[in-house]
């Protein structure tokens, strides 16, 4: 075997790379790290920042596991119980990992090491919690070097918090398209003139993205043709970035999806009912993971959460995912993982290969998914058929709470109140037929006196994220067809 | 602080010389280490000019200053 059995996103560092063996992640180091790995152990870095929570922590792991003759060490680190990437974070959490990141670089430069890299995708979330997860980015620094990592940082981190702090929060998802962070040139563009006001906004971004690009050597460069950077000078950089990482603040509006429970589509007696039908479907359903897609400002994910089951509190609306993560930092909710996640459009597998970061399909499936007052968004507002719906979630879950919303409840009326009624098929039997095809039903009671019901299903194979989702029926599509020429 | 004026007068400069065009053999790694260069050893005399005012402040209103910024306790 040799790297490539390694995993997808894990190629371009020579010191290293991962890959999983009978279901456990390893990370091999290869001879060439020896020195920096000695380093980071023997200066106590390593003890330093695993303590402090800021890196991942891992055991030594047998070399006859290597997948090649270069290795110098296997390592076991701690796996984090669900990957996410830096476009499916809220304001919040960026900012948290670009803060971690620095401090990481504080820390090591103090002990004489250095980050060679500041990827945002270095940086994984337990809960509420940043953590470092490449223990090969660290080497021994030498005084009057630069940063290299530096570009990366601002690119990265400072460029797309600084577009969602200055223009619009929505431009985080331009790290969707920009793999390796938004390029700086793009980012000074969109800026504002008054970002200019900010000292480190102006140097790191502005006249980073103005500083002359210089013809690429013919042959390697010297090292030392810049001058060299003092431990000072370096340290003075980074709380400079910091600063500037810090001066950046989004709040988010009262969403209308904040509103949304405050809203007349339930009382309090059915808000509780729903509450604690959640509750009992959870016990019978598996407590593994829980994703809650559609999960607003997660109420429900909390229910799960609060179990002790590790939960993915997903929406697309990022001013939701914001107060969600505000109100688990707050309360130290640490089984609560909130993400940005537009169901419709969900994260694609990127990158080199299709094979660098995973689709949301390829993350799972989750034990149990929980879909509530969803369904009606989706297939009145966005056309997808029962069919595929049921598809999609078999694709993603072995057991399923989902809520089905009839069109004479308050909320449908509304949204079909802007659109022609083209879903003749939108009723309750269509959707456990639907359903039933992919899950058994092992539930079923009313939640509200507008017919509102929760189910509990439990799918009648494994999960098989490969499987693609069904064609539609004819009358799905006919349908579909429909209102998309209506509107 | 004057410093930070004439930092953004020179900053000015540079914006007026105007953004260069893009191209593949052209180098940003190397323009990012000597950018980093010029401007380190700015940030390093403000960041100096900074902990004076600090320590000055401290002393006259009798608090007591971490040397360094610790933001790893700090609640996101």
């Amino acid at each position: 075997m040799s790297r490539d059995a390694a995993v997808g996103g894990s190629f371009r560092d020579p010191s290293g790379f991962v890959f999983v063996d009978s279901g456990t992640l390893y990370r091999q180091v290869n001879r060439s790290y020896r020195g920096h790995y000695e380093a980071l152990i023997a200066s106590g870095l390593y003890r330093d920042l695993v303590e402090r929570g800021l890196l991942v922590p891992h055991e030594e792991a047998a070399i006859g596991l290597a997948l090649s003759d270069e290795a110098y060490k296997v390592i076991r680190p701690q796996p984090v119980p669900f990957v996410s990437y830096p476009y499916e974070w809220c304001f919040g959490q960026l900012k948290a990992a670009a803060l971690a990141t620095l401090e990481l670089q504080r820390i090591a430069l103090s002990k004489s090491m250095t980050l060679k890299d500041a990827s945002a995708y270095n940086v994984q979330f337990i809960g509420t919690r940043p953590v470092f997860i490449d223990t090969l980015s660290f080497e021994r620094y030498e005084e009057g070097a630069p940063w290299a990592a530096y570009r990366q940082f601002c690119q990265h981190f400072l460029a797309p918090l600084a577009l969602m702090a200055y223009r619009d929060v929505r431009l985080g998802q331009l790290l969707r398209a920009n793999i390796d962070g938004v390029p700086l040139d793009l980012a000074a563009r969109l800026l504002p003139a008054r970002s200019m006001a900010c000292l480190p906004i102006l140097l790191h971004i502005h006249l980073h993205a103005r500083s002359k690009p210089v013809q690429a050597p013919s042959r390697p460069r010297d090292k030392a043709s810049h001058r060299p950077i003092s431990a000072r000078a370096m340290m003075a950089l980074i709380d400079s970035l910091r600063q500037g990482i810090e001066s950046l603040r989004w709040r988010p509006e009262e969403s209308i999806w904040r509103e949304y429970y405050r809203d007349l589509s339930y009382s309090d007696a059915e808000v509780a009912r729903k509450k604690s039908l959640v509750s009992e479907f959870l016990d019978l359903a598996g407590r593994d993971t829980v994703w809650d897609l559609g999960a607003n400002t997660g109420v429900y994910s909390r229910i799960a959460a609060s179990r002790g089951i590790y939960t993915v509190c997903s929406d697309f609306d990022p001013a939701c995912i914001e107060l969600s993560y505000l109100d688990a930092c707050r309360n130290d909710e640490r089984s609560l993982l909130p993400l940005i996640l537009d169901l419709v459009n969900p994260s694609p597998s990127l990158g080199w290969n299709h094979a660098e970061r995973s689709s949301l399909v390829e993350r799972g499936p989750a034990d149990t998914v929980l879909m509530l007052a969803l369904v009606h968004h989706l297939v009145i507002a966005n056309n997808v058929p029962f069919g595929h719906l049921a598809g999609f979630a078999a694709r993603v879950c072995r057991n399923l709470i989902v809520e089905f919303v009839p069109k004479r409840d308050p909320m449908v009326e509304r949204l079909l109140a802007s659109r022609r009624d083209v879903f003749p098929e939108y009723e309750q039997g269509a959707f456990e037929a639907a359903f039933e095809r992919r899950f058994t039903i092992r539930r079923r009671d009313a939640v509200t006196a507008t017919g509102r019901m929760l189910y509990l299903m439990t799918s009648k194979k494994p999960a098989d994220p490969r499987e693609g989702s069904e064609p539609a029926a004819f009358q799905d599509r006919v349908a579909a067809a429909a209102a998309r020429a209506s509107t | 602080m004057s410093r930070v004026r004439a930092l953004r007068l020179v900053a000015l400069a540079f914006l007026i010389a105007g953004a260069p065009a893009a191209h593949a053999y052209l180098d940003p790694g190397t323009a990012s280490v000597l950018f980093q260069a010029a401007i380190a050893g700015v940030l390093a005399a403000l960041f100096y000019v900074k902990e004076i005012w600090r320590r000055v402040k401290a002393f006259f209103t009798g608090e007591e200053r971490r040397s360094a910024p610790d933001v790893s306790d700090r609640n996101p």
